[in-house]
């Protein structure tokens, strides 16, 4: 080897030597608190509706009014939250919803612009016309309102008007929203232009070094995608001040190594990881764990209607509520909550979030001698052979066998615990079941696609399908009878066949009644139908998990301060407090 | 030569293209990208329905095929749902060199591919360096010495490594290197990603300090597999008249085994490399993923999980059209330093 050879390769390794040992030197940023997330959004862009979609706006966005833990609404850049109390809310002689939204005085956008009414008429118009963007998620928006107007006098005043009796604009979906700023978003649609197109959503824009404006504690500095995301204090921000000068959120997808990360200290805050975690977490020094219930529940749902019937898979034997009772009497839903998850997780009774239930609600408890009598009630008597030591013989009337249920689920673990847990518990009553792992994509795609739920090709199934826990109204496409899916209703998504036109009636009266006892007797009347017709029988309420280093993070302040909504998470990190 | 190359380009054509269609109907069958969008509160019928119409997820598949090779600039598409086409497509096929639009990023494939190959080209080539260097030196060492306690250590080993699945691997690097060295008090190396999350910024000792367990865990089944390889191929060379020759006419034993023996065992090795490149710059799907590493392995397993099938068509595409060049060039070096190889 030449001497220039040997030069050049002692050079190489003593700069990496070097490099490696000044890296490997501990570094202290006092002000510097960092969160890892399992799951990184694909973009920015606002309202693109995926549950951890919103995580990375909650550090730059603040909302009109936002959500506390116990989902109580307090104002943030509107001065008071609308009522008919402080002349805010007006029925017009229509009788259409006048809502009218004052901001407060002298915020400033991330970029020192100020805040006015105009930013939100811009939202207005994006969520109004589709034509400026594809995939905005517009709900009912379009056709809840019929105008938008800025008062003349007053520029951080404007109302919007609902048509008809509208009671649910404080609810997430239907606020007005003044998240983002007109100077810069009306500019990307103006001729014609397309939201979704611009860069700014992935971090590709601008601002004196910063890649959003908003109007929150932080800005984001830097998203390098696939990798890690930075935020800095937004020195525009008038609300409290953040514990710390910078909050970076790192994205790291395998669970084990998000563990080692907070182990070595590299995290601060490990945030949403799975429920199977809950040991691993705990056992770290100085490490606390806890929970926030979410807004979605796993449930065994069951297909109730007489489409996808076949003598196959227990004839007609779930369109029969006597034996959909029977099976979720059989399931030892709280136990199985407790051991598969974790002790304490609740399993709900209902759909509709807790505000909503009647007193007299009822949960069907573990029970497997009351199931066995409800399926012999109903003619579905012992024949067979049982399924199991120790089982009933598998049930039969009229020549067809209750079994071979296809029970389908997502690819995850815990579901797929507790489809195998189903499967055992049915079997002790003698109903067979034949338990599918099925991808995401196909399980819950369209009618047209093929879709496992929406082509009958299931009869029992596990998942989680969210509510909106700011209003009792429910999702006609869902669970009305118009949502059933059909070669004629395509994109109907009601495949569990709930279809009772005395809940529809219902549910579309509570769309238009305003708070009060009529409503909420209304509300109880629907949760009651919803109940009984118990074809969505709740495993367990999804939590979101948290670990916080507590010589970093005071933990009580930051439980005290994170959202419930699946969306508002970050939503009062202002609020959190440093260790000690 | 050039008639050969060009006859070798003109046969891999169609063996891109039915690689495509194959691809493209097997990812079609994969869902519907926004199935899971359904579950999400606020997301009506009539969201979803605009969504897959802007995707062009409801147009014939035939169509989208289509679509996806010669572009749809030149179709019109009903986006309001009025039931009259209004808005044409954007995209300008592959044969155009647009890769089409990411459905969950919003954003042109090309560039998505921009951002995470770099980080994949690092890791792959240095992966790829190691595994040669050490690949090669040890199968050298181990053939000189056939059967001695070394061989035997390095057999065994091989066997072991080679066996062991490399998410296996990875995750005990990281017990072994980071969580364990700095319980014992030893400098140890970060869990993953390309830089000092709580630093910020990302300096030449941050890189290549996370580059090492990735490294390592690429590297090790392959030094295995080369090293094995070389020590089998050396053996045979080793024990033919042309060294005995070298041997009796008094040349150095060093000279006799680097440029005599390694010379012509080494010869294979471009065949293994060339087909190990393509490997390396796809990606590597489980230790990207574990090592936080944002490259075209976790680019494809994100993509794969949110159902992103421009980004999955493209990834495809690239690889098969690198394994096609790759063995291509390989075929060319082959020649190149081998004159008995002639070109039919």
């Amino acid at each position: 080897m030449s001497k220039a050879i040997r030069l050049a390769v002692l050079s190489s390794l003593l700069i990496i030597v070097t490099s490696l040992s000044g890296a490997l030197a501990v570094r202290a940023q006092q002000s510097t608190l960092v969160i890892g997330f399992s799951q990184e959004p694909p973009n920015l862009f606002p309202l693109n509706n995926l549950a951890y979609g919103g995580l990375l706006e909650n550090f730059y966005v603040r909302n009109l009014w936002e959500f506390d833990v116990e989902n109580t609404a307090y104002p943030v850049m509107a001065t008071e939250i609308p009522s008919e109390e402080n002349g805010r809310v007006v029925f017009t002689e229509d009788g259409d919803t006048a809502v009218t939204v004052t901001l407060r005085e002298g915020m400033l956008w991330s970029d020192g612009t100020p805040i006015t009414a105009a930013d939100c008429e811009v939202w207005h118009t994006i969520r109004s016309d589709s034509s400026t963007s594809a995939s905005v998620n517009r709900a009912a928006y379009p056709s809840a309102v019929s105008s938008f107007e800025i008062d003349a006098e007053d520029p951080l005043t404007f109302t919007i008007t609902y048509n008809g009796l509208f009671p649910d604009y404080v609810g997430a979906n239907e606020r007005a929203e003044c998240q983002y700023p007109g100077h810069i978003f009306g500019p990307m649609i103006e001729d014609g232009g397309v939201l979704e197109d611009n860069d700014y959503f992935l971090g590709g824009a601008d601002f004196d070094g910063l890649k959003t404006v908003g109007y929150g504690p932080y800005a984001m500095e830097s998203w390098d995608i696939g990798s890690v995301a930075t935020f800095v204090r937004n020195p525009f921000w008038d609300g409290p001040e953040p514990a710390w000068d910078r909050v970076v959120v790192p994205f790291i997808a395998e669970s084990a190594q998000m563990r080692n990360a907070l182990q070595q200290g590299e995290i601060d805050v490990a945030f949403n990881w799975g429920d199977d975690q809950f040991d691993n977490y705990a056992s770290i020094a100085d490490v606390e764990v806890f929970n926030v219930p979410s807004v979605f529940a796993d449930a065994l749902w069951i297909r109730s209607g007489e489409l996808g019937n076949s003598d196959n898979h227990g004839g007609d034997a779930l369109m029969d509520v006597s034996v959909r009772q029977a099976i979720a009497h059989a399931i030892d839903r709280i136990n199985l909550a407790e051991e598969l998850v974790a002790p304490g997780i609740p399993v709900p009774p209902a759909w509709y979030p807790s505000q909503f239930w009647p007193d007299d609600l009822v949960f069907l408890e573990y029970n497997p001698d009351g199931a066995r009598a409800l399926l012999d009630e109903a003619g579905w008597v012992e024949t067979g052979a049982p399924l199991i030591d120790g089982g009933d013989g598998v049930r039969a009337k009229d020549g067809v066998e209750l079994s071979n249920l296809r029970l389908v689920s997502t690819q995850d673990e815990l579901r797929n615990n507790y489809q195998i847990f189903i499967q055992d518990y049915l079997a002790e009553i003698g109903i067979g079941v034949d338990v599918q792992i099925i991808p995401a994509t196909t399980l819950f795609a369209s009618f047209v696609d093929g879709g496992t739920l929406t082509n009958y090709e299931w009869d029992l199934a596990v998942f989680a399908y969210s509510v909106n826990p700011l209003t009792p109204v429910g999702i006609p496409t869902a669970f009305g009878c118009e949502g059933v899916p059909t070669t004629d209703n395509p994109d109907g998504f009601n495949p569990w066949q709930f279809c009772d036109p005395e809940y529809d009636e219902i549910d579309r009266l509570l769309a238009n009644t305003l708070p009060g006892p009529e409503r909420e007797e209304l509300t109880h009347e629907a949760v009651r139908l919803h109940t009984d017709f118990a074809f969505w029988n709740g495993l367990r309420t999804r939590v979101t998990w948290y670990a916080v280093y507590d010589t970093v993070v005071n933990p009580e302040s930051v439980a005290a301060n994170v959202g419930a909504l699946s969306s508002n998470w970050f939503a009062m990190i202002e609020l959190w407090e440093p260790a000690g | 030569m050039t008639q050969y190359i060009i006859r070798r380009v003109m046969q891999a054509i169609p063996l891109l293209f039915l690689i495509s269609v194959f691809v493209f109907f097997l990812i079609r069958q994969a869902g519907d990208p926004f199935a899971g969008r359904i579950l999400e509160a606020g997301t009506s019928a009539e969201d979803l329905s605009r969504q897959r119409r802007a995707a062009g997820l409801t147009d014939p598949v035939w169509l989208q095929f289509i679509h996806w090779y010669l572009g749809d600039d030149w179709y019109q598409r009903d986006l309001s749902g009025d039931g009259e086409p209004d808005t044409f497509g954007r995209r300008q096929g592959i044969l155009r060199g647009d890769l089409g639009v990411s459905v969950q990023r919003n954003e042109p494939v090309v560039k998505t591919i921009r951002r995470f190959l770099p980080w994949t080209l690092l890791l792959g080539a240095t992966a790829l360096t190691t595994t040669i260097v050490f690949g090669v030196a040890i199968g050298m060492l181990a053939s000189l010495r056939p059967y001695s306690i070394f061989d035997n250590i390095v057999t065994t080993l091989s066997f072991v490594t080679f066996s062991t699945p490399i998410f296996l691997i990875a995750l005990l690097s990281v017990f072994i290197f980071s969580v364990k060295f700095r319980e014992w008090g030893l400098p140890y190396l970060p869990t993953g990603g390309t830089s000092d999350w709580r630093a910020g910024g990302a300096t030449f000792g941050d890189v290549a300090q996370r580059l090492i367990l990735p490294t390592v865990s690429l590297a090790a089944i392959q030094i295995a597999a080369y090293s094995r390889f070389i020590r089998a191929s050396m053996l045979d060379v080793l024990n033919s008249d042309y060294i005995r020759t070298a041997h009796a006419k008094g040349l150095k034993r060093r000279r006799v085994v680097m440029l005599h023996a390694f010379k012509n065992a080494s010869f294979p090795l471009i065949t293994l490399v060339a087909l190990d490149i393509p490997v390396f710059l796809s990606g590597a799907v489980v230790t990207e993923t574990i090592f936080s590493w944002p490259g075209m392995g976790k680019l494809f397993i994100d993509s794969l999980n949110q159902l992103d099938p421009p980004i999955l068509l493209a990834f495809t595409l690239f690889v098969a059209l690198t394994v096609v060049t790759m063995q291509l060039i390989a075929d060319i070096v082959y020649a190149w330093v081998d004159p008995r190889v002639r070109y039919t």
